[in-house]
Parts: structure tokens; C-alpha cells; sequence
């Protein structure tokens, strides 16, 4: 056989086999129409075996059907209510304990459960890190002696940009520099002579 | 009864974390200690720690050399802007010459 016409012979094997009689297709057609109308509550299940059998569905082919259309509106009712508990959740109308608690009764495996967890958490960190309580106490107060008026003092200058003062200052420019107390705790009560530890930082320099 | 401290002295602070509902510490969890001059004024942020595994973390804060009436609070980083008092009590101190 020449090649050419081999590969006609497939292109129209392969068309047969994907074509469908019309009154086929129509019955598929129909046989969904009849589950979305089951699914959706239009219809009980009785109903729904009345509409496949006048489709033309019977036997083992109606049963598998109906089992098809089952699974198909447990899985929406579980959609609908897990979407619900998930809106609750952000409102924080339940907590995420009581929304994996929802979500064992309803049957879903430990696994998925866990799944919703980590969903839940990574989703809403505001919210758990919320739900936080903090308490703050005194452990110790360190109260430093009073200090004689009057007293004489040293102040140590600590520059902490080093590139301000990499090189020399010229004597027309301005520095503006920042004095901070880092520790009074450092604070010596006497003696007289003690210096208190202070610090200057280099916060700038402008050139005038 | 606010603390009556003078002034330069060394408060040493410790902040707890813990789940409302059970009670148990909750480790490695970043918090801030806020400072605040007035009741209505805005918190400013002293310090910044990171709780250990009991759920505790030791600040240390040096109070202003002058007299001042101060609150101090903890607050865990994203929520500054629903911040809960009831979560996040305060201390008074009062700084005294």
C-alpha cells in the first residue's frame, strides 16, 4: 500500500473513532443536564434515575451516573461550607481551632487538615500573631544615687561615621554633631570627680 | 500606682508571650517595648527583642534624665494599628529629679 494513502486511511480511522452518532451526543448532553439539576437540588434521586432512564440510560450505565452525580454534590456542599468556615475565620467569627475542628467533623482526612492549618496561618500571620497575649512586669529597677549639684564633669566624644573624620576638618566647615546620653545607669553618684560617661556622635558634616 | 524612679535609673523589663487560650509560651516570636510621654500620645519604640523558648524576652531601658510621666507597653510586630490594651498592658513610671 503507497504510503500516502496509508496515512489517509489513519487521518480517517482516527476522525470515525472520535465521531459520535447524533442521538449519542444528545444523550450525553441530556445526561448532564439531568445531573446539574440533581447537584443543584432541583431534583431528588428518584428523579434524576426517571429523567436517565427516558434519556435512555439504564442498568449498570444509570448506576455509575448517579454515583457520578453524588460525589459531585457532596463535593459542593463540602466547597460551600469549607468557604464559609474560611470567611469565619478571617472575620475571626471562629478561631483556627475551632475551624479545624469544622473541618474534622466533616470528614477530611488529618492530612488536608493539616493542609488548611498551614493555609490558614500563612494566609492571615496578623491574625495569629493577634491572637497573642503579652504581659509586661517590672524584674528590677535600678535606681541611680543622687547625684551633688554643682559637680564638675568629663565628656569622652565617640565619633561614629568614620568616613566624616577620614580626613582632616577644615576650619571653615561646620559639623553638626548629636549629644546623647547612652546609660545614665553609668552615671557615678560621687565622687565629686568622676566623670560622666557621655557620648558625642558625628551625625554630619557641612561644608559651609 | 505608677513607679516612682529618678531620673537615669535602669528599668529592667520582661515580656511574656503566651496563647490566650492555652496559656503556653510561644517561642521566637519578635515583640517591641513602646514608650509612651502622654496617654494619647504616639507609642515610640524603645526596644526590640525575641522571646526564648519559655516565651520571654528581658529588655532593658534607661529612663530620660528628665521628669517625666511615662507609660511603657509590649506589642508584638503588625498589629501597632489594632492594638489591643487588654493583650498589651502598660507600666507607669514616673521619672523624679
Amino acid at each position: 500500500m503507497p504510503e500516502d494513502i496509508s496515512g489517509v486511511l489513519a487521518d480517517l480511522e482516527e476522525a470515525l473513532a472520535g465521531a459520535q452518532a447524533p442521538e449519542v451526543a444528545a444523550a450525553a448532553t441530556g445526561s448532564g443536564v439531568a445531573t446539574a439539576r440533581y447537584v443543584e437540588g432541583l431534583t431528588s434521586e428518584d428523579e434524576l434515575r426517571g429523567e436517565l432512564q427516558a434519556l435512555g440510560y439504564v442498568g449498570p450505565r444509570q448506576d455509575r451516573l448517579v454515583l457520578v452525580a453524588n460525589l459531585s454534590r457532596q463535593l459542593d456542599l463540602y466547597r460551600d461550607r469549607r468557604d464559609i468556615w474560611r470567611a469565619q475565620l478571617r472575620a475571626r467569627d471562629i478561631s483556627l481551632d475551632q475551624f479545624l475542628a469544622l473541618l474534622e467533623g466533616a470528614g477530611i482526612p488529618d492530612d488536608s487538615v493539616a493542609l488548611e492549618r498551614a493555609r490558614a496561618e500563612a494566609q492571615h500571620p496578623a491574625a495569629v500573631l493577634q491572637s497573642v497575649q503579652l504581659s509586661l512586669a517590672v524584674l528590677t529597677a535600678e535606681e541611680v544615687p543622687e547625684r551633688p549639684a554643682g559637680q564638675p564633669i568629663a565628656l569622652s566624644i565617640a565619633v561614629l561615621e568614620a568616613a566624616v573624620v577620614a580626613e582632616a576638618v577644615a576650619r571653615e566647615q561646620t559639623i553638626s554633631l548629636s549629644l546623647s546620653v547612652l546609660s545614665a545607669a553609668e552615671v557615678p553618684a560621687a565622687p565629686a570627680l568622676q566623670p560622666i560617661a557621655l557620648s558625642i556622635a558625628a551625625l554630619e558634616a557641612e561644608e559651609v | 500606682m505608677p513607679l516612682k524612679l529618678r531620673a537615669g535609673s535602669r528599668l529592667v523589663l520582661e515580656i511574656r508571650a503566651q496563647n490566650p487560650t492555652t496559656l503556653a509560651p510561644i517561642p521566637g516570636l519578635p515583640v517591641f517595648l513602646d514608650r509612651l510621654d502622654q496617654p494619647t500620645a504616639a507609642p515610640v519604640q524603645v526596644a526590640g527583642a525575641q522571646t526564648d523558648a519559655q516565651g520571654r524576652a528581658v529588655v532593658t531601658v534607661t529612663l530620660p534624665l528628665a521628669e517625666a510621666s511615662l507609660h511603657f507597653r509590649s506589642r508584638s510586630p503588625g498589629i501597632a494599628e489594632r492594638y489591643r490594651p487588654d493583650v498589651s498592658p502598660q507600666i507607669a513610671v514616673e521619672v523624679v529629679a
